[in-house]
């Protein structure tokens, strides 16, 4: 073994000065002066961030924003399930107000469209790796989200952030082009409007940090390399908020089970820390792993189906429930169909304590007629298409009814007496 | 200096290879992944084989995903990976990734699903991948190089 090193030493330098000399005698050519070469450098971030456990103060700030299902007449096909709200970005005192950004309890920061109206005026600082600018790559299972890392002060209802986070703007027209690392996955570019399926996405799932691919991109010479500053990547603006920063509450009304035009519900911020966001002994608390495997999810066991669904989660970011069940009739697409509701019975078991769990129940029945009517809030439809065994995705269809919070990773609350630290889920 | 040494070495073991695994490779490959490797079992060196022969190496991505790859014979058939992102497909699909890419655009989608799960679902290449931001799992094989009579899901590979 001592003396392997010396040995691999050498082959590796030899490839490196062949490489050397072709690099040299390919720029001495004298051709037409090219664009200088743009490339973007990986950048590292942690796997996963451990806050330091933290308590949120009382609060009387209004902490309260509208939530509604509907169609959102920009976006050019059906916008079913999708929940929106009204944010605003700023720049110190000026800010632009951005509507249908939609509610995503499945990922973590405010991302907004780089060319919706007033943004660019913004001129908001960018965020950068000594001086090259920081972009991101948000990766989500359909497609990426490519644009530029910003500080911006977000404010949400009555709620702002007590300084500027990261956030990303994504699409529009950014001078750097995405790398292959960040297209290949699922190749579609969705930091659009069509994409998003709104004007951007406010990412207030349970962990703080969205610890995505980040790069250093830049003309050359490009000096962006090595680690991010955890202060740099995109942020919760939750935990960012001055006040009620340990979690939110999304509460959906009950609708029909043929679908409904739309729906009007509620994101409330913060857990116990004002009266209308207690954690009543009505919920049921899921507290899910901060780290390893099981990471953010809870496992599932659905009457009549064989197996258990150790990679659920509930995600209001996801517009159906993407589960895999036997017995269940599908159109050709994979979609669920039955003509008369079919109701799907189970339990939901928390990773870290299993005497924690919930009791769970959801319909599926065929919405065609209902989302070709028009309809865009449905709590029933669900799809196999997509769907991985052992994976529930209790998408925003399970929201109707339901008061579902996400406590903060590291929030310390209580129930009553029993003490709780996040992340975790609550269902009532 | 032994040190340095040593740890170029390891450097220059993987730049010295001609290629790099992926689905349908060969084992013999370290798999890259567009970014830098922060850990690398290889197929010798794994600590627990599966049944009936199979190999099995593990890397870790800058990006923290974890990309375990099963092989028979000396060829890549399966892989399945975890982390906080997403793997870069172009690699570690291989020769597969452009059939993977066409059938993704080809796939059906309700209205806006576009923050969904992906299971595909081809005569050469089947792949899944599930999760949500900061929790991402999934896996792929190719069914014509699937030893006889394997139990997928003794690997955690999503049939």
């Amino acid at each position: 073994m001592k003396t392997l090193p010396l040995k691999f030493f050498l082959r590796s330098l030899i490839p490196g000065v062949f490489l050397a000399l072709t690099a040299c005698g390919g720029g001495g050519g004298g051709g037409p002066t090219a664009a200088p070469p743009q490339t973007c450098n990986a950048l590292t971030v942690p796997a996963t961030t451990i806050p330091t456990p933290f308590t949120a103060a009382s609060s009387s700030t209004s902490n309260q924003v509208p939530v509604t299902v509907e169609q959102y007449a920009a976006v050019n096909y059906p916008s079913m399930n999708m929940p929106y709200v009204t944010v605003q970005v700023c720049h110190g005192s000026q800010c632009v107000t951005v509507d249908h950004v939609i509610v995503d309890t499945g990922s973590y920061g405010l991302r907004v469209r780089a060319d919706f109206p007033g943004i660019s005026a913004l001129n908001l600082p960018a965020v950068t790796n000594g001086t090259v600018p920081v972009t991101e790559c948000a990766q989500f299972l359909g497609g990426y989200m490519w644009g530029g890392i910003y500080q911006a002060t977000v404010k949400v209802g009555g709620e702002t952030t007590a300084n500027p986070i990261p956030i990303q703007l994504v699409g529009g027209q950014y001078p750097f082009t995405p790398p292959g690392s960040c297209t290949s996955n699922a190749g579609t570019d969705i930091g659009n409007l069509d994409g998003i399926g709104g004007n951007g996405l406010l990412g207030v799932g349970v962990f703080l940090h969205d610890l995505s691919p980040y790069y250093a991109c830049a003309s050359s010479p490009n000096t962006g390399s090595g680690n991010l500053a955890l202060t740099s990547v995109v942020f919760n603006p939750v935990a960012a908020f001055s006040s009620d920063n340990n979690g939110v509450v999304l509460t959906l009304p009950t609708v029909n089970s043929q679908g409904q035009f739309t729906a009007n519900g509620t994101l409330t911020f913060g857990i116990n820390t004002q009266t209308n966001n207690s954690l009543a002994t009505s919920y049921s608390v899921l507290p899910v792993p901060a780290s390893g495997p099981n990471i953010g999810n809870f496992t599932a066991s659905l009457n009549g189906q064989t197996g258990t669904y150790p990679g659920s989660f509930f995600d209001s970011g996801s517009n159906l429930y993407f589960i895999p069940l036997t017995g269940v009739p599908t159109n050709s697409n994979g979609d669920y169909n039955p003509q008369t509701l079919m109701t799907i019975t189970g339990t939901a078991t928390s990773f870290v304590n299993s005497s924690n769990t919930t009791p769970l129940s959801f319909g599926l029945l065929d919405i065609s007629s209902g989302l070709s009517n028009g309809d865009r809030a449905f709590n029933d439809s669900g799809t196999s298409n997509g769907a991985t065994a052992g994976s529930a995705d209790f998408g925003l269809p399970y929201f109707y009814g339901h008061s579902i919070i996400n406590g903060l990773n590291g929030a310390q609350v209580t129930q009553g007496s029993t003490p709780f630290t996040g992340p975790f889920y609550a269902v009532q | 200096m032994v040190r340095v040494l040593r740890s170029l070495g390891v450097l220059g073991f993987m730049v010295s290879l001609k290629g790099w695994a992926a689905l349908g490779g060969s084992d013999q490959q370290v798999p890259q992944e567009g970014f830098p490797l922060t850990s690398y079992v290889p197929a010798h060196a794994a600590s627990a084989t599966p049944p009936g022969g199979i190999r099995q190496q593990t890397v870790e991505t800058l990006q923290h995903v974890v990309v375990t790859e099963y092989s028979s014979h000396g060829t890549v058939f399966a892989l399945t990976w975890s982390g906080p992102t997403l793997p870069d497909a172009s690699v570690f699909l291989g020769s597969y990734f452009p059939q993977y890419q066409q059938s993704l655009q080809k796939r059906p989608l309700r209205p806006g699903a576009y923050r969904a799960p992906i299971a595909l679902h081809t005569p050469a290449l089947v792949v899944h991948a599930s999760g949500h931001m900061g929790a991402y799992q999934g896996s792929a094989y190719a069914p014509a190089l699937l030893p006889a009579g394997l139990d997928l899901s003794l690997i955690g590979v999503a049939p």
